[in-house]
């Protein structure tokens, strides 16, 4: 299936924008997505400070990026269109190694999507604006779009664009605010959707109302006329003034209620109550993602940037299970001094006494992502050895998606135990009503040869299907179940009892990211 | 921080070796990397110890590498350790043991002029920078590949091909045989491999007789991604054996295999130049009128015109003291102010200072009625590569703005509309 572009625009700067695609970026991948982000704020770039710790040049000093990629593509449709004489290179393949030359991975390790097949692991692949230095901003400056749609542009964007499609699931583009050049090309041209950011000021809404009326008109102008889906977000959001606040956030629904996705245009409420991010002072100091920025303790509540993060996610993709995942405290701190100290590594005094336990908490989250990644899979669940080993204090230490995660575990390990006692039980009143029955029954059963031989048949077979059906009965009525267990699997439980396979303890080939193959 | 990436990459390096090795780096440090020369320890012994000592000499090959005298040094008193080590015919060193170099930067870094990989110094000529390459595994296949076309800096952490990579030098590390320590090695007096006289250490021994190494593959120059740079010069150079038609002659730098007789001082202004085109990723070639400070101003002007034409990126280097500082300064003054003022070709025009006279730029376009393309390239590599780098960024900017010609049915530009536009 080919990938979605989507663009993360605000037609003002400091909305919030590059904070809520880094984070986007960073559920996706947890989710066994391909991931690819571009910097396309070019005047003013900083995505990549939200993924210093991941980088191994943080500063981009010396690493190429979109708009050397977009020397490089200028120079391809200048050899092709007017000077044919050197154009010798197949432009498909000289756009594949541009993107691929400023293309980095993140060194990050997220869950493949599915164990049992194999399938693909998460990743986020990440183009920087450019190689900083002194003359980067000479090479922004000096490169003229104009000339270089007039030169054949169009046609190698949308080159790019197949290319990416087909490599991502998702691109995800971080566009200039405005209407600058390249903020054109970024929402009208690129993109299946665009996120657009907005404040609640008359200014911001306005003008984003206003962009996303181009964008509309121009996709249906356009000779592929293709569909752009749109999702206004208001960010900064703050309770202090709460009677402008509601007038402002009227005035933002009013403007913007045709551009919500259609299927929400009816139920705007269920749509904003997702879509609004607030303002956190902390975030406006320092780039850091919120999975790390939050502390995912059970006081890490729905109002955090954490959950605003997830819940806007959720809404674009239309997958309300997607989480952000869980890390152990010690883990949390590592990439927060990461953040604050560049590559720098830093020698975090480690407890060796606790040196065990975080690593069984680290299992523990690795078990939870893992079955998240599975699509709910019981087996991926916690085993009865992992949850009482799991003490009181570890518990506190829990966000939402693992206490929930708990709690599906423990109803897994209370439906084990009443699927192990109820086969039996049902095997063993079904044959003591079946004696009953036939020696109470004797006499009219066997009253002629041929009953001899055919009794016998419809009685086994009526007792199987009885079997079977109380079976079924009590599977159906067992009550609660863990989230993502199909009934079939319930059934197959009570019809197994006492033989059904147990759920697993922490096993790190199955429950690990793929690790970078170590040498044989 | 600069050089990220090759720090990743020794500490990788160094993290599968140990690995190999059974070596527990908790326990036991192996592998030296030079740019770490700790506070308060002995640089000279920190320097001469790994290099009598260790099993294998890694050197990354930028082309800065081969113009460092310390990495000469290093490079000298590690080879000296191979037991047979000998000299060719072609200048290169024989049966240099335990040495391997590793390609950093993409292929283009080692281009002179029309000659791909021609900077690397003749005497590594013989020695192999590439990983063998059995061909039965297709990831390994595609690395190497990658190696070779985008450098090992390309490569860091680029999976899967960078563990692949790693392996394989961790691979051949392991396999290479322990050689015997050298004694009383001091880094402080050694000599730079570079600059040695390799023929005259070696007279006593036989020299082996090598083949001339066929002609390398030819570059031309691409538009929006070349510079061609003519020199105007009165200093001696060294002719770059290969041809091209853009210009009438090409200059030899003198690190490369050709140049050895090309003047240090205008040497280095080669290599400036063409390390400040390697920084914004460009291929650029150096070249001369014949001879070198013309006679004739049409001839170089119509060179110069042709090739912007093309949009190719020129530049014009003159030497201070040909002009303005010449002594004798007609008729050659006016045949390059000539050049200097002819609007037909796009491109700056670097003044070379070698000395303390100060030129006032200014004064001097406004008092000979020049256009604003003069740039003095003051003393320092650093503050002209600087300079250098701008210059191109900003011509071919201008080249891309003024080309003319469009693509059959190109779109135009999407533009958003703001707020109060009809929609």
């Amino acid at each position: 299936m080919l990938g979605r572009i989507v663009t993360f625009y605000s037609y003002k700067g400091g909305t919030g924008r590059s904070m809520a695609l880094a984070n986007f970026a960073w559920i996706m991948a947890a989710s066994g997505k391909r991931v690819l982000v571009i910097d396309w704020d070019l005047e003013a770039p900083g995505l990549h400070r939200y993924f210093r710790p991941f980088l191994v040049d943080p500063d981009l000093l010396e690493t190429d990026g979109l708009i050397d990629m977009f020397w490089t593509f200028a120079t391809s449709a200048f050899g092709k269109t007017v000077s044919g004489e050197w154009s010798t290179v197949d432009q498909k393949a000289e756009v594949a190694e541009s993107l691929d030359d400023s293309t980095r991975r993140l060194d990050a390790r997220f869950f493949p999507k599915n164990h049992d097949t194999g399938a693909q692991q998460g990743y986020i692949d990440f183009v920087g604006a450019g190689r900083q230095g002194s003359t980067y901003s000479e090479r922004v400056n000096s490169f003229d779009w104009k000339r270089f749609y007039e030169l054949g542009g169009a046609e190698i964007l949308s080159e790019v664009k197949n290319h990416l499609r087909d490599r991502y699931d998702w691109v995800l583009i971080d566009s200039r605010t405005g209407v600058s050049d390249t903020s054109g090309i970024c929402t009208m041209q690129m993109p299946q959707t665009v996120v657009a950011f907005f404040t609640l000021n008359r200014q911001s809404i306005e003008g984003v109302a206003a962009i996303l009326g181009a964008i509309r008109s121009y996709r249906s102008a356009s000779v592929d006329g293709s569909k752009i889906g749109f999702f206004p977000v208001a960010t900064r959001i703050e309770n202090a003034e709460q009677a402008k606040l509601e007038i402002a956030r009227n005035f933002a629904r009013e403007k913007l209620k045709g551009f919500l996705p259609f299927e929400m245009q009816s139920r705007p409420r269920e749509y904003w109550d997702k879509m609004e991010i607030a303002y956190r002072p902390a975030y406006a100091f320092e780039e850091v993602l919120a999975a790390f920025g939050d502390a995912t303790g059970a006081a890490g509540a729905s109002d955090t940037m954490l959950a605003q993060v997830e819940a806007t996610a959720q809404q674009i993709t239309g997958d309300y299970n997607l989480r952000m995942p869980e890390i152990v405290e010690a883990d949390r701190q590592d990439v927060l001094a990461k953040y604050a100290f560049g590559t720098l590594t830093v020698a975090l005094p480690k407890e060796t006494e606790t040196a065990d336990d975080t690593e069984f908490l680290r299992s523990v989250r690795k078990k939870e992502q893992s079955w998240r990644a599975s699509d709910f899979y019981w087996r991926r669940l916690l085993s009865s050895r992992e949850l009482d080993l799991l003490t009181a204090k570890d518990k506190e230490g829990f966000g939402r998606g693992m206490l929930y995660y708990l709690a599906q575990s423990e109803k897994m390990q209370a439906l084990l135990k009443r699927a192990r006692l109820t086969g039996p039980l049902i095997l063993a009143l079904l044959f003591v009503l079946s004696i009953t029955l036939l020696s109470t029954l004797k006499e009219q059963l066997f009253y002629s040869p041929w009953s001899i031989i055919a009794k016998p048949i419809y009685y086994v077979v009526g007792f199987v299907l009885l079997w079977l059906s109380s079976v079924f009965i009590s599977s159906l009525v067992a009550s609660p179940t863990p989230h993502g267990i199909r009934r079939t699997e319930v059934f197959s439980l009570f019809l197994m009892g006492p033989l059904h396979p147990a759920v697993p303890d922490y096993n790190p080939e199955r429950d690990e990211p793929s690790a970078s193959r170590a040498p044989s | 921080m600069r050089g990220s990436y090759l720090e990743q990459f020794f500490e990788d390096l160094v993290a599968i070796v140990a690995q190999y090795a059974g070596v527990d780096l908790q326990v036991q440090r192996i592998g030296t990397i030079d740019r770490q020369v700790l506070q308060g320890s002995d640089w000279d012994k920190f320097l001469s110890q790994p290099l009598s000592n260790d099993r294998a000499f890694i050197a990354i090959m930028t082309p800065l590498y081969f113009t460092r005298e310390n990495c000469g040094k290093e490079l000298f008193g590690f080879v000296l350790r191979s037991r047979n080590l000998g000299i060719d015919t072609n200048g290169a060193l024989t049966d240099v043991e335990n040495v391997l170099p590793i390609r950093w930067m993409e292929e283009e870094a080692y281009y002179s002029n029309t000659n791909k990989e021609s900077t690397i110094p003749r005497i590594l000529r013989r020695i192999n920078d590439t990983p063998g390459d059995p061909g039965d595994d297709n990831d390994r296949t595609e690395a190497i590949k990658r190696y070779r076309k985008k450098g090992m800096e390309w490569c860091v952490k680029v999976e899967p091909h960078y563990t692949e990579l790693l392996k394989l030098f961790a691979l051949r590390i392991r396999d290479l045989i322990t050689l015997p320590p050298a004694n009383g090695i001091s880094f402080a007096t050694l000599a730079n491999a570079f600059d040695y006289d390799w023929k005259n250490h070696f007279r006593n021994q036989q020299t082996i007789v090598a083949a001339q190494p066929p002609p390398p593959e030819k570059v031309m120059p691409r538009p929006l991604d070349s510079v061609v740079a003519f020199y105007i010069t009165n200093r001696q150079f060294e002719n770059d054996p290969s041809t091209a038609d853009f210009a009438d002659q090409l200059i030899a730098e003198p690190n490369t295999d050709a140049g050895s007789a090309t003047d240090p001082a205008l040497g280095s202004v080669l290599a400036e130049m063409r390390s400040a085109g390697l920084a914004e990723g460009f291929t650029v070639f150096h070249a001369a009128a014949n001879p070198a400070v013309p006679d004739n101003a049409q001839e170089l002007i119509d060179r110069l015109t042709h090739l912007s034409q093309k949009r190719i990126l020129t530049a014009l280097v003159i030497d201070s003291n040909v002009w303005p500082n010449a002594p004798t300064p007609e008729p050659t003054s006016v045949v390059i102010e000539e050049i200097i003022r002819s609007s037909n070709w796009t491109g700056p025009v670097f003044l070379v200072s070698e000395t303390n006279i100060v030129i006032n730029v200014e004064t001097l376009m406004r008092d000979h009625n020049l256009p604003s393309r003069l740039v003095v390239l003051p003393l320092g590599a650093e503050a002209r590569i600087a300079i250098v780098r701008q210059a191109f960024v900003d011509t071919r900017g201008r080249l891309l703005t003024m080309s003319t010609g469009d693509a059959p049915g190109a779109e135009s530009l999407p533009l958003l509309k703001g707020v109060g536009t009809e929609v």
